[in-house]
């Protein structure tokens, strides 16, 4: 068994790709598909970036964030992905997803124009921060155009990708450690054969909420099929402090709140 | 081409070994110096090491003069030739964060345009062990004392501050030194 894995700085993390290969002669030295799918990966990741990334002004994100009211812009199909996602999470979640942090919930929308998407500023006082879920958005695409390459190459699927612990595996089982957010360390914690993992702090507010032994709570992990549902639900999780959450259960998910322990 | 994925599948790992183990190091190595200045610069016929040695003064001038200290000294300057000509430069750095330790390169063109960041190892641990420098001295070089071997495992960490804007800093620290690391080891491009 061959696996390569590249690391690089990336979405405000370190991401980490990796392709398992059937076992099998050493490729020749040179250029071979599994360095193909990890260029592709790594343009991908960038190609999310350039387009959600609220700290690039020339972002789509960027652009409707300095944009007056009354505007319309033509963004990116990864873009309209994501707004369309996130917008379907704000009402399931009854407003508690809301990407614009609570700048105008309903005052931003995205309409469809001959196949084209016009994102659409009513307020001039609304912006919009993808970052609870961009990062799954990102390792989803990395994730898709990496298996296509394989398909393309004829070889089963095997890749996964990990963006500081957003990730996401297809076809390799991946062990997940935890890392102990108070002293460092790394614990082992799941298996993930397929699907996506996502974890983020527990909120304040929610753990306050709580009673006992569960204050103790300090993050939240979220696995579903794909990262971007990861990672929106965690916050799910991590603001209302239910595990069980409708919306959780609506998307066939798991979500674990660890206590400071990692037990 | 379209590819089907499955549904969700994971299984939880034995929580009493979890409970009572210590928690391990973790350690990834992904490339060597050499691989990576070989993936950064193709077209390179050959690579020269050069130890640039500014001295502590000049150090200074430069930390000063970029807005904030160099971390060392002494660089070594992997140049890529083609020919007679110079095509750019490989240099390896560490950082430390609240608790891993990154080593990381950064390929830079002739012209001191960044071609490639990657990360050469990543080492996840204790807070209170990357805070000693005799236990960040021991992984200089290669293998660490007692990181979890991962043998054929295959093994990612999910957690909710792994941040990578000491590697950032780094980079944009190493990109600006570029011009004076260059001209210090004799190298006019």
């Amino acid at each position: 068994m061959t696996v390569l894995r590249r690391a690089r700085p990336a979405l405000g993390t370190v991401v980490e790709l990796g392709i398992r290969t059937s076992p099998g002669p050493r490729p020749a030295p040179g250029p071979c598909w599994q360095e193909a799918a990890l260029a592709a990966g790594w343009a991908a990741l960038a190609e999310v970036e350039r387009a959600l990334s609220a700290f690039l002004p020339q972002s789509d994100l960027g652009r409707f964030n300095a944009a007056p009211a009354g505007a319309g812009l033509a963004v990116r199909s990864t873009t309209a992905a994501v707004l369309r996602l996130s917008r379907a999470l704000w009402r399931e979640s009854g407003g508690l997803l809301d990407v614009s942090l609570g700048t105008g919930p309903e005052a931003w929308s995205l309409e469809e124009f001959g196949g084209a998407a016009l994102l659409c500023k009513h307020t001039a006082d609304v912006r919009l921060d993808l970052g609870g879920v961009a990062k799954g958005h990102a390792v989803d695409r990395a994730l898709e155009v990496m298996a296509e390459a394989a398909a393309e190459a004829a070889q089963p699927p095997a890749c996964w990708v990990n963006a500081g612990g957003d990730l996401r595996t297809c076809g390799v089982a991946l062990r997940v450690h935890l890392r102990d957010e108070r002293s460092g360390g790394a614990r082992p914690w799941i298996e993930l054969r397929e699907g996506a993992v996502a974890t983020s702090d527990f909120h304040p507010r929610a753990r306050a909420r709580l009673v006992g032994d569960a204050r103790r709570a300090s993050h939240v992990s979220v696995i579903s099929s794909r990262c971007c549902l990861s990672d929106a639900l965690t916050k799910v999780v991590a603001l209302s402090g239910r595990e069980d959450h409708p919306l959780v259960l609506a998307h066939s998910a798991r979500a674990f709140i660890h206590d400071r322990h990692l037990r | 081409m379209r590819v089907r994925y499955r549904a969700v599948s994971f299984s939880l790992l034995a929580p009493a070994v979890v409970v009572t183990a210590p928690a391990p190091s973790f350690a990834v190595d992904y490339l060597t110096a050499e691989q990576a200045q070989a993936e950064c610069f193709p077209g390179a016929d050959r690579f020269e090491l050069r130890e640039v040695d500014l001295s502590q003064e000049r150090a200074d001038a430069l930390g000063r003069r970029l807005g904030a200290p160099l971390p060392r000294s002494r660089w070594t300057l992997r140049l890529a030739w083609r020919g007679g000509e110079l095509l750019g430069a490989l240099l390896v750095d560490e950082v430390v964060g609240k608790f891993e330790r990154i080593t990381y390169s950064v390929g830079l063109a002739a012209d001191g345009t960044i071609r490639q960041v990657e990360i050469l190892s990543y080492r996840e641990s204790h807070g209170q062990e990357v805070r000693l420098p005799l236990w960040r001295r021991q992984f200089v070089g290669k293998s660490a004392a007692s990181p979890l071997r991962l043998g054929q495992d295959i093994a990612g960490i999910s957690g909710a501050t792994l941040s990578c804007a000491h590697v950032t800093e780094g980079v944009r620290r190493i990109a600006r030194a570029f011009p004076e690391l260059l001209r210090a080891g004799g190298v006019t491009p």
